[in-house]
């Protein structure tokens, strides 16, 4: 993306705004649906959570400080919408939200939008098996790659501790496949 | 299962997919949530109240002109009837004019002929009336 002091102030000039943002929308869209449907899981309550996402970054886009990037700063606000959602529906089904997340891999095998082989499912198995903070490391890093400086300051954890979260998962992970 | 190790490549996908054209339509449902700036609404009573407005401005500068043009009609003095008034009317005598003059301005009203007086007898022989009037 070109000069990020000069996107920002085009998304908030209100003569620039609404190009600017369609631009932000083409560009991150992907990659914000991927990140949320990996929390969520089921297509369409990705589809609420990311639509929500971008009313947020628009709405809250005249706050952004720019202490941070565009990028975390609005993946931070898809995380914790993803998270607050997936609480709130454990709520509602009077469920924690790790029982949910083992519910939402058994729902997998019936989703039509779901076309993951046996051990792509089992994966998906052994991810909500884990803590929700390591869930949400392993997916970030071994899904989508982001880099752990990015990751830390999107989740504002260090990059120590996510290090170790993700060794955490993927040793839980591997035993899983292996054993199973 | 024996000996799966993450590290394999390629890597595990998550197996997800989407809608067909889904990423083509999403802009369109987003921009569709967006808060849109309200259009201002002038209310029947703003309106009629800018009406007031507009009248009692009306009527204002209408007064302001009435006003401003009786005061130009007023008769204006000119100079030579108050000259003429102040000298029958006055009490203020010669000497309490010349009380209020400095020094500096009595010099000033000082007129110097510079007649030579030569000229002066020359005038007076020539002229026989000018003795009589001096005289008398």
């Amino acid at each position: 993306m070109q000069d990020e002091k000069v996107f920002i102030a085009e998304l908030l000039h209100p003569k620039t705004q609404n190009t600017a943002f369609q631009k932000l929308l083409r560009e991150y869209q992907r990659p914000l649906y991927n990140h949320i449907r990996n929390i969520v899981l089921n297509h369409d309550d990705a589809d609420d959570v990311l639509q929500n996402t971008f009313v947020k970054i628009f709405q809250y886009l005249k706050d952004f400080k720019g202490d941070s990037k565009l990028f975390s700063w609005m993946y931070r606000i898809a995380t914790n919408e993803a998270i607050t959602f997936i609480n709130q529906k454990a709520k509602k089904h009077n469920t924690t939200s790790e029982a949910l997340q083992t519910k939402l891999v058994d729902n997998l095998k019936a989703d039509s939008y779901f076309d993951g082989n046996e051990i792509q499912l089992k994966l998906q198995k052994a991810i909500a098996l884990l803590p929700e903070k390591q869930q949400l490391v392993f997916k970030m890093k071994y899904f989508e790659e982001i880099k752990y400086e990015e990751m830390s300051e999107i989740l504002g954890t260090s990059v120590g501790a996510l290090k170790a979260s993700y060794h955490h998962a993927v040793k839980k992970i591997e035993d899983f496949m292996n054993g199973n | 299962m024996k000996n799966f190790t993450l590290d394999n490549k390629p890597k595990i996908k998550p197996g997800f997919t989407v809608p067909e054209n889904y990423f083509a339509t999403l802009s369109e449902k987003i921009n569709d949530k967006l808060p849109k700036e309200a259009p201002k609404v002038i209310t029947f009573y703003r309106r009629k109240k800018v009406w007031i407005y507009s009248f009692a401005a009306v009527v204002v500068v209408s007064l302001s002109v009435l006003l401003v043009q009786q005061f130009n009609t007023q008769p204006s003095l000119d100079s030579e009837f108050l000259e003429n008034y102040i000298s029958q009317n006055t009490s203020v005598s010669q000497d309490d004019i010349i009380e209020l003059l400095e020094q500096e301005d009595i010099e000033k009203l000082k007129v110097d002929y510079n007649i030579e007086e030569d000229l002066i007898e020359e005038t007076l022989i020539n002229s026989s009336d000018l003795e009589h009037y001096l005289t008398n």
